[in-house]
C-alpha cells in the first residue's frame, strides 16, 4: 500500500486528480477496451471533480470512453433531489464533461426491487470487465461508501441501513430534520470495491485522522472496513498532514522517505513509471 | 367504447363520475365472450344513470365477470369500494362502489381475501375511516388474475420524456455561459433546450439514450444567458400603431419581428382609449396571433390602457372617448365586447383610473369572473385611500408609475403612496408598477425612490409609439398627432404634453441600472421575471427554469467599469435563433 502525505487539501486533490489522468492517457481508452473508474461523493472529492473538469477543459482529458460506477445511493428520494447522489454527480461532474450517459452507471434508489437492482449492479460491473481504478473516501468511523463498521469485509453490494450518527451528520442537508434524512441506502460492499484492479483513498482533515490510524496501523478489522485495503495488493491512500495527526511519528517518516525515492525516480529521463513499474525505451 | 357486451362504461373527467350504462337487452344476456379491454375514452359521459339497474344478483358468476371488465377499464391505480355510499364516485387513483355493487364484487373477494386491506377510507366531503371499505389495487387484480391482460398505470408525468409517436426533437446545449435562473445569475451553467423549451439536463441525461446533439459553446467569451425581455406596455412601433384598426394584422407582423432586435421575446399589444367599435374588431384579431412564436416575439394578450380614465388626467388620450361606468362591470363588458369573457381571452391588462363612477364594483366583478385579467391603476386622480380600495377589490399594478395620477403628498401620497404600503386590510400585497426608465418621464431620483421601497414590483415598461424606431418628427397616436420633441422625448402637437415614448428595452434597462444603483440582474428582472410574475405566467415565461419556453437573449461585452454596458448577441425564441 502507498501512502502519500501532501500538505494541504488542495495538494491532496492536485495529486489524485494527476494520478488519475495519467492513469487514464496511459490506459488510452477506447470503445472496445473502456476505462472502468468507481467514483464517490461527498465533501472529500470535491476538490478532485473540479480539477478533472479543468483538465477536459483544457483538452487534456475526455471522458467518452470512460465508464462509471458510483458507490452509493440513497433509497426512495426522488432522483432529481438536490441531496440525491445522482444530482451531486450531475452537478460537480457530468455536467461539465463529455461523459456519455449510457457509460454512466448509478445505483437507482427507486427501483421496484432493490436487492434485484443490487445483483444486476454487480454483474454491470463483471460485464464491463470489472473496475480498473476505484476512488474512494472514508468515514470519521472509518467506514468507505456506506459500509458502517460491522460490515462484512466480503460483501457486495445491497441494502443498507444508515447509521445513527450518519444520519444526524447528513441532516445538515436536510434542513436540519433527521426525520426528512434517507435511512436506507444501496452501496457497494467492501469486497466489491477490494475487487477493483486498484484503490485510491482520500483521506484529509483531522477529523478524519484516527480512522486512517486505525485502517493502516492496526490490523484488518470489520469495524474500521477501510483497512481492507491492507490485504489489496495496488492500494493508494492520499492524505494530507492534518489526517496524519493520530499516526506514529515513524510511520509517517516512513511513507514520505518512500516517496522521496519514488520522486527522485520518476522524473523525465527515469526509467520507472507512475505505477512502479521499470520502463524500458525501445532506444536504449 | 364497448368492455363487454352488457354495459359501457364511461369516464366524465369534469366530475370524475364514472357510469355504466346499461346496453339494450342486456340484461339477462349473459355473454360467453371474454369482454375486451380497451382503454376508456376520456369523453364525458351521456348519462348519470344508476349503475345499480345494470346488475343482476341473482347471477352471481355473470356479476363477477362485469366487474371484472370493470375493473379492467379502469386506468387508475387503485379502487376503493365502500359499503356505504349510494353513488358511484371515481378520482384519478380511487374510486367507490355502491352497496349493492360491493354485493357484486364479494363473491369475487370472498376467493380472495387477500384484496381486502386493512386501512380503507371513504370518499366524501371528509375522508372517513370506513369499517366496510376494500381498496383493491391494479396490482392486486393482477396478481390475482382479476383482469385478462395485466393492465399497468399509465405514467402520470410525462415531464421529460417525449411520446414514442412523437418526431424527435433536437436538443440543444448551451455551454461555457453564466445563466439568469428564476432571478439569480448562476455561474457557469449550461442551458439544455428541446422541442422550444427549456430541460432539466439531469433528468435528461439519467434518462436520456444520447446526449445533446448540438452544442453552443461560449468558450472564451463572458456570455450570460437571460430570460427573454418582456415589455408589458407599448402602443406601437416602426411607424405602426396597435389603434389603427385597418392594419392590425400588419402592425402585429412588423412589431414583433422588430422587437427582436431589442431581445424582446414577449409583448403586450397596447391601445390606447378608443371608440367601442375599436375594441370590439381589434380584440379578436389579437386573440388569433396570441400564443403563436416560431421567428416572432410571441403576443401576450392586449392591454387595454383605457377609456374609463380620470379626463383631468388623460395624458395623450383622446377626451372624446372617455368614459366611466355607472352600470360596473356591464358597461365595461359594453364597451370592450365579448372578447373580454372569452375563454382564452384577448386581453391581459385593463387600465382603469378606480375613483370613476362605479369602477370599484367593476373591478371587483371582473376579477370574480376572470382572475387571468390584471387590473391596473393609471390615468386617474385618486386619492391614496381609493387606490387602496381598488387593491381589495382585486387592482394588482399601477402603469406607468408618476405619470398621469396625483403626485406624492405626504399626507395624502396618492397612487404612488401603494409601494409603499403594508398589508391592506384586505391581507393584499403592494401593487407592481411599470416604470418608463427614459429619465424623461420620471426623473432618476424619483426612479430610485420608487425601486428602492419596492424593488420586486419594478417592471420596465417602454410604453413606445409608433415614433420609435423611426427616423422623422411627426407621427400619429391614435387618434392625435404627436411631435417629436428631442431624441427621446415625443410631445402632443402644440403642447409640452408627453405622449408615450420612443425608447427601447435595453435602453431601459441600462437606465435602472445608472439611475438605480441596481445590479444588471436586478434591472433585467425587472424586464423579465417581474413582468411575468405579475400576469402570471411565470410558469412559462421569465424564468429560465425546466419546462418553460425557451426565450431567451444571450449577452455579452460586459464592461467592469460600467455595471449597466451590455450587447444583444443572439435572441432565440421557441429554442430556435431568431437573429444573430
Amino acid at each position: 500500500m502507498r501512502l502519500i502525505i501532501k500538505d494541504n487539501y488542495d495538494d491532496v486533490c492536485k495529486y489524485t486528480s494527476e494520478y488519475i489522468l495519467n492513469r487514464i492517457n496511459e490506459f488510452n481508452p477506447t470503445p472496445e477496451r473502456p476505462f472502468v473508474i468507481g467514483l464517490p461523493t461527498g465533501s472529500s472529492p470535491l476538490g478532485v471533480y473540479k480539477k478533472l473538469v479543468n483538465f477536459h477543459r483544457e483538452g487534456m482529458l475526455s471522458f467518452k470512453n470512460v465508464i462509471t460506477f458510483n458507490m452509493d445511493e440513497y433509497v426512495h428520494l426522488p432522483r432529481d433531489h438536490p441531496e440525491s447522489y445522482h444530482s451531486f454527480m450531475w452537478e460537480n461532474l457530468f455536467k461539465h464533461v463529455d461523459i456519455p450517459p449510457q457509460n454512466v452507471n448509478i445505483l437507482d434508489g427507486n427501483a421496484k426491487d432493490l436487492e434485484r437492482e443490487c445483483t444486476e449492479y454487480e454483474a454491470k460491473i463483471a460485464a464491463v470487465g470489472g473496475i480498473e481504478l476505484f476512488l474512494g473516501g472514508i468515514g470519521p468511523d472509518g467506514h468507505i461508501a456506506f459500509n458502517e463498521p460491522g460490515s462484512s469485509l466480503s460483501s457486495r453490494t445491497r441494502i443498507k441501513t444508515l447509521a445513527y450518527e450518519t444520519i444526524i451528520a447528513n441532516s445538515r442537508f436536510f434542513g436540519g430534520d433527521v426525520n426528512k434524512v434517507p435511512k436506507l441506502s444501496l452501496t457497494v460492499g467492501v469486497g466489491t470495491v477490494m475487487d477493483a484492479r486498484e484503490v485510491v483513498i482520500l483521506i484529509s482533515g483531522a477529523g478524519k485522522a484516527l480512522a486512517l490510524a486505525k485502517c493502516i496501523e492496526e490490523g484488518v478489522n470489520h469495524m474500521w472496513t477501510v483497512s481492507a485495503i491492507q490485504l489489496h495488493p495496488r492500494g493508494m491512500i492520499v492524505c494530507d498532514d492534518d489526517a496524519t495527526l493520530e499516526l506514529h511519528v515513524k510511520t509517517v517518516k516512513y511513507f514520505k522517505s518512500i516517496e522521496k525515492v519514488h520522486r527522485l525516480l520518476t522524473t523525465e529521463e527515469s526509467k520507472v513509471g507512475m505505477d512502479g513499474k521499470v520502463r524500458y525505451s525501445a532506444t536504449k | 367504447m364497448d368492455s363487454s357486451q352488457a354495459f359501457n362504461s364511461s369516464l366524465n373527467i369534469a366530475t370524475g363520475a364514472v357510469t355504466l350504462q346499461p346496453t339494450p337487452k342486456s340484461q339477462k344476456k349473459q355473454d360467453a365472450s371474454p369482454p375486451s379491454h380497451q382503454p376508456p375514452s376520456d369523453i364525458a359521459a351521456n348519462s348519470n344513470s344508476s349503475l345499480l339497474s345494470s346488475f343482476d344478483f341473482a347471477n352471481k358468476s355473470a356479476e363477477a365477470e362485469k366487474m371484472r371488465s370493470f375493473f379492467a377499464n379502469i386506468k387508475r391505480d387503485s379502487v376503493l369500494v365502500s359499503a356505504n355510499a349510494d353513488y358511484v364516485h371515481t378520482k384519478p387513483s380511487y374510486g367507490f362502489l355502491t352497496n349493492h355493487q360491493l354485493h357484486a364484487v364479494l363473491p369475487v373477494l370472498e376467493s380472495r381475501p387477500a384484496l381486502l386491506s386493512d386501512r380503507i377510507f371513504s370518499q366524501g366531503p371528509r375522508p372517513v375511516e370506513h369499517p366496510f371499505s376494500v381498496r383493491i389495487t391494479l396490482d392486486m387484480l393482477n396478481e390475482n388474475k382479476m383482469l385478462e391482460s395485466p393492465q399497468t398505470m399509465e405514467p402520470e408525468d410525462a415531464s421529460a420524456t417525449t411520446p414514442p409517436s412523437a418526431p424527435y426533437q433536437k436538443i440543444t446545449k448551451f455551454t461555457n455561459c453564466d445563466v439568469l435562473r428564476n432571478g439569480k445569475i448562476v455561474k457557469d451553467e449550461t442551458l439544455w433546450v428541446r422541442g422550444g423549451k427549456i430541460v432539466d439536463p439531469a433528468s435528461l441525461f439519467y434518462e436520456a439514450e444520447h446526449g445533446p446533439d448540438e452544442i453552443v459553446d461560449f468558450k472564451g467569451r463572458k456570455t450570460l444567458i437571460v430570460p427573454g425581455f418582456i415589455d408589458i406596455q407599448l402602443n406601437g412601433y416602426f411607424g405602426y400603431d396597435f389603434a389603427d384598426t385597418d392594419n392590425i394584422e400588419t402592425s402585429l407582423d412588423v412589431i414583433s419581428k422588430g422587437l427582436l432586435k431589442y431581445g424582446v421575446t414577449s409583448f403586450c399589444p397596447t391601445l390606447v382609449s378608443s371608440p367601442a367599435a375599436v375594441y370590439h374588431e381589434v380584440l379578436p384579431k389579437i386573440a388569433q396571433r396570441k400564443g403563436k412564436r416560431s421567428g416572432h416575439a410571441e403576443v401576450l394578450g392586449a392591454h387595454i390602457e383605457g377609456p374609463f380614465l380620470a379626463p383631468p388626467k388623460k395624458g395623450a388620450h383622446d377626451k372624446f372617448t372617455l368614459q366611466s361606468c355607472p352600470n360596473g362591470y356591464k358597461d365595461m363588458l359594453d364597451c370592450y365586447g365579448p372578447s373580454l369573457e372569452a375563454a382564452d381571452s384577448a386581453v391581459q391588462i385593463i387600465t382603469v383610473a378606480s375613483e370613476v363612477e362605479g369602477m370599484h364594483a367593476c373591478i371587483y366583478e371582473l376579477k370574480k369572473r376572470n382572475k387571468n385579467i390584471v387590473v391596473s391603476l393609471g390615468h386617474t386622480q385618486a386619492r391614496y385611500k381609493d387606490a387602496e380600495e381598488a387593491l381589495n377589490c382585486g387592482a394588482t399594478m399601477i402603469t406607468h408609475l408618476f405619470n398621469a395620477m396625483e403626485p406624492f403628498h405626504h399626507r395624502d401620497p396618492g397612487p404612488v403612496g401603494l409601494i409603499g404600503c403594508s398589508l391592506t386590510s384586505s391581507g393584499v400585497d403592494k401593487p407592481y408598477y411599470g416604470i418608463i426608465a427614459d429619465g424623461v418621464h420620471a426623473d432618476p431620483a424619483s426612479v430610485r425612490i420608487a425601486y428602492v421601497a419596492h424593488p420586486d414590483g419594478c417592471i420596465l415598461v417602454t410604453d413606445a409609439i409608433a415614433a420609435a424606431g423611426m427616423e422623422g418628427d411627426v407621427f400619429s397616436l391614435g387618434t392625435m398627432t404627436v411631435r417629436r420633441k428631442s431624441e427621446v422625448e415625443v410631445v402632443i402637437d402644440g403642447t409640452d404634453t408627453l405622449a408615450g415614448s420612443v425608447v427601447t428595452m435595453p435602453y431601459c434597462i441600462k437606465n435602472l441600472v445608472r439611475f438605480t444603483g441596481c445590479t444588471l440582474a436586478q434591472a433585467i428582472n425587472a424586464a423579465t421575471i417581474a413582468p411575468a410574475t405579475s400576469i402570471g405566467i411565470s410558469d412559462r415565461k421569465g424564468t429560465l427554469m425546466p419546462n418553460t419556453d425557451a426565450d431567451f437573449v444571450v449577452l455579452d461585452e460586459f464592461d467592469e467599469m460600467d455595471p449597466s454596458a451590455f450587447n444583444i448577441a443572439h435572441v432565440y425564441v421557441n429554442g430556435e435563433e431568431v437573429r444573430s
